[in-house]
């Protein structure tokens, strides 16, 4: 067990320094997809866009042009050499032409023996180096009258001249194309290459050359006068030719037949159609068409012999049908073009490369100070406004933003400080308000049932603030056994000015009723006191009754306060509507007077402000007397509570979302009538 | 709440249109204030328009008419909506202040 443990030891260690490791590519990563999305990232991939694009456009551009100037070149240089080795071999042929046709006129001008005919035959090969061999054949016993042939024949061997009289059994020699062409179309011949089994036993071509007996009038055909070129002569001619490394030429006798090739198997086996049909080259056998036809031509061509693509030029040798062609590979031909582009590639990337790295260099220096600046902004967003917003190495912007920030910073920190302050101010005055609010809710009477003995009346209040303190009040209190004295007021405006006032009102209610006062009096008294230092014009509307719990009786003095109304018992609702002066505060020389009005049993006064009547809903529609009659006539219990939570409840489903505007009070005093 | 100043005839007439609560009596408080400084004590307040006046703005006019009282001027008003003569009914400020049923018998109290 303890081995285990201590084996498994190392790999746990492994394993946290792998995740530690992998911890930091992620964080890594992170930060290069930060900065890849940053300026520094931007910059460098738009100029890099366009740099290599330029660069593309000039590369492709370049290598356009420079391909079109090679092949025009190429053009005009394998056309000089075609032409040139064409003249030449022509000129080769021409001369070889001459020799059989000027002994074609000897011969049928002149009379020669035999040995005049090898002298002359012999003659020919010694001054003309291209033949390989001369014959004259004449027709069957043409010469001597009892031999069917006679066909002496000089031909090269190594060094030497040999002679031989080529007609015999064996070979019958007026039977083959040589000598039947010509004969039957009285005109000079050039044979297709050919093998000649009899003669010189090598390959060779042969021109042969009628040639006619002077006899009466009439020419008659006399026999046929050939020479024979050897083409290894050719083939050393056309080896010769060469365009760059690969490059080759082929000559094709007048029917296609490939007559020099660098691939010695296809001489004389070949057609240039064969080939085409044999490779599938459809592209050969046009070209060997127009070869044919005589016509020459630029165009391009897959090598035979490399297989590589590339380009031919031909042109015919007018003498004798045939036609000559150059091959020039591509690759070859474009070499220098792709040996340049390369370089410029290379060169072109290591440019970019470097382009790079400078704009990486530049943009980091210019962002540098931006992150930097970014990473104070997070410091003084934190709550730190001592951070230092000097940026060294920046550029007159950034040092600017730097000290833009600083000032930033100055200012927050004032606002903040002044923020402290004041906020520690407004909390200071709001707990003072709360306590002041404590204070008012505690001078007003505020346990209910007030009168739990008595069984005669009951009384409930409420008053709720639209804001800490309010400048409402309602008080109660029996001033002898069996008259109760209660007010309800409003003091104009609202907050701590009102409930100040309020406060006043209360404290002289209480000091100026006595057992025997009327409500006029208390009423005028209030008044009087009130209206003493009163700068403000601050009053008071207000409503004094005094209820006779025995008679029902309530003598009242309403101070310009709303009409009170009377739910009977039978849920008529009675609106008090007397008014006996203005409400108290303004003028000191108000003379109050007072009404009266019964209570009988179940009868229940409701006293209220205009925070009731006024409440007002979003659409700043007031809640109004008519709806508080209509919830007083259905109102099913006559029980001060019940009716009162009724109408706060009614009040604010009226109001909804929007704000208390002014303060809410309520008071009802239910008469049962004493047992 | 907005209010219009007129001059007629040396006397001033304030037009209240909207409603005068807690929220704005005090712009009203301002204007009185400074134009009886400025002993411009004849003034005639137009109510056609003032849909609604809290206790505060009763308090705003009955400071109005104290001191303009005081100084021997002239305070009218005049044109009040029936809900406004209501509240001023039920205070009893009908009492207090001369109020007017337009414009044209207040100008003429004046004269």
């Amino acid at each position: 067990m303890k081995q285990e443990r201590l084996t498994q030891f190392p790999i746990l260690i492994n394993l946290t320094k792998q995740d530690n490791k992998r911890q930091e590519n992620i964080e890594n990563m992170k930060f290069f997809t930060m900065r890849n999305r940053g300026i520094a990232f931007r910059f460098s991939l738009s100029i890099l866009t366009v740099t290599i694009l330029i660069f593309a456009l000039f590369f492709i551009v370049n290598r356009n042009i420079s391909k079109e100037i090679i092949l025009k070149n190429v053009e005009s240089n394998a056309e000089n050499l075609t032409i040139a080795t064409a003249n030449k071999i022509e000129s080769v042929i021409k001369s070889v032409q001459k020799i059989p046709e000027n002994q074609s006129s000897l011969l049928q001008n002149f009379h020669f023996t035999a040995n005049e005919l090898r002298k002359l035959l012999r003659l020919s090969l010694e001054t003309n180096t291209e033949i390989f061999g001369s014959c004259i054949a004449y027709k069957p016993y043409g010469f001597y009258k009892d031999s069917l042939y006679y066909a002496p024949y000089y031909y090269r061997s190594g060094d030497s001249l040999k002679y031989e009289n080529i007609g015999k059994d064996s070979y019958q020699y007026f039977y083959w194309d040589w000598y039947q062409i010509p004969k039957e179309l009285e005109k000079a011949f050039w044979s297709e290459p050919f093998y000649d089994e009899g003669g010189g036993n090598i390959l060779m071509c042969t021109y042969s050359v009628p040639f006619f007996e002077k006899a009466d009038e009439n020419d008659k055909f006399g026999g046929i006068i050939t020479v024979d070129i050897s083409l290894k002569w050719l083939e050393k001619l056309m080896s010769k030719i060469k365009l760059f490394e690969n490059g080759y030429a082929f000559l094709i006798s007048g029917n296609g037949t490939l007559i020099t090739h660098p691939i010695e198997d296809f001489v004389l086996n070949q057609t240039v159609f064969s080939l085409a049909e044999e490779r599938n080259l459809p592209k050969l056998r046009e070209i060997g068409r127009d070869m044919i036809k005589g016509n020459s031509n630029f165009v391009s061509y897959t090598s035979i012999v490399t297989e590589n693509e590339g380009w031919i030029f031909y042109a015919p040798l007018k003498s004798n049908g045939w036609s000559m062609a150059v091959v020039v590979p591509s690759d070859e031909l474009f070499c220098d073009l792709y040996s340049l582009n390369r370089k410029l590639l290379v060169l072109g990337c290591i440019g970019i490369i470097l382009l790079l790295i400078l704009i990486i260099l530049i943009s980091h220096r210019l962002t540098k100070p931006l992150t930097k600046l970014a990473k104070i902004t997070q410091t003084i967003g934190s709550g730190n406004f001592d951070a230092n917003t000097q940026v060294c190495n920046a550029s007159k912007e950034i040092v600017q933003l730097g000290n833009s920030i600083n000032q930033m910073q100055l200012e927050l920190k004032n606002y903040i400080k002044n923020l402290k302050d004041t906020t520690a101010a407004k909390e200071k005055i709001e707990s003072e308000l709360k306590i002041a609010h404590d204070i008012q809710q505690g001078i007003i009477p505020k346990i209910f049932p007030p009168f739990p003995e008595r069984e005669d009346i009951d009384l409930f209040a409420i008053l709720n603030p639209a804001r800490d303190v309010g400048g409402d009040l309602y008080d109660f209190f029996f001033i002898d056994d069996c008259k109760i004295c209660f007010a309800i007021g409003d003091v104009s405006g609202k907050g701590v000015p009102a409930s100040l006032f309020m406060a006043i009102t209360r404290t002289l209610l209480r000091s100026k009723t006595t057992k025997t006062s009327t409500a006029k009096e208390v009423v005028s008294e209030l008044n009087i006191e009130l209206c003493q230092g009163n700068e403000n014009s601050m009053f008071v509307t207000f409503f004094l009754g005094i209820l006779d719990t025995k008679t029902g009786i309530v003598e009242f003095c309403n101070a310009g306060h709303n009409y009170p109304y009377v739910i009977r018992n039978d849920n008529n609702i009675e609106c008090i509507e007397e008014t006996h002066g203005t409400p108290i505060g303004i003028f000191e020389d108000i003379n109050y007077k007072s009404g009266t009005f019964k209570l009988f049993k179940n009868d229940s006064l409701v006293l209220f402000t205009d925070g009731v009547t006024e409440a007002m809903d979003i659409d700043n529609n007031l809640y109004g007397d008519k709806r508080l009659i209509n919830l007083l006539e259905n109102s099913k219990d006559h029980h001060p509570k019940i009716i009162t939570k009724a109408i706060v409840d009614d009040v604010s489903l009226f109001v909804g979302k929007a704000e208390q505007s002014d303060d809410i009070t309520i008071l009802i005093l239910t008469y049962f009538l004493n047992k | 709440m907005e209010i219009k100043k007129e001059k007629i005839n040396e006397i001033l007439v304030l037009e209240i249109n909207g409603r005068l609560d807690t929220t704005n009596y005090s712009e009203l408080d301002e204007i009185f204030a400074d134009h009886i400084s400025k002993n411009e004590i004849n003034i005639i307040v137009d109510c056609k328009n003032m849909d609604y006046i809290s206790s505060s703005g009763l308090r705003v006019f009955l400071t109005a008419l104290k001191k303009i009282n005081a100084a021997n001027g002239k305070f009218l008003l005049c044109g009040l909506q029936e809900t406004i003569q209501e509240i001023f009914k039920i205070s009893g400020f009908t009492s207090i202040f001369k109020i007017f049923d337009n414009q044209e018998e207040a100008l003429k109290e004046t004269s």
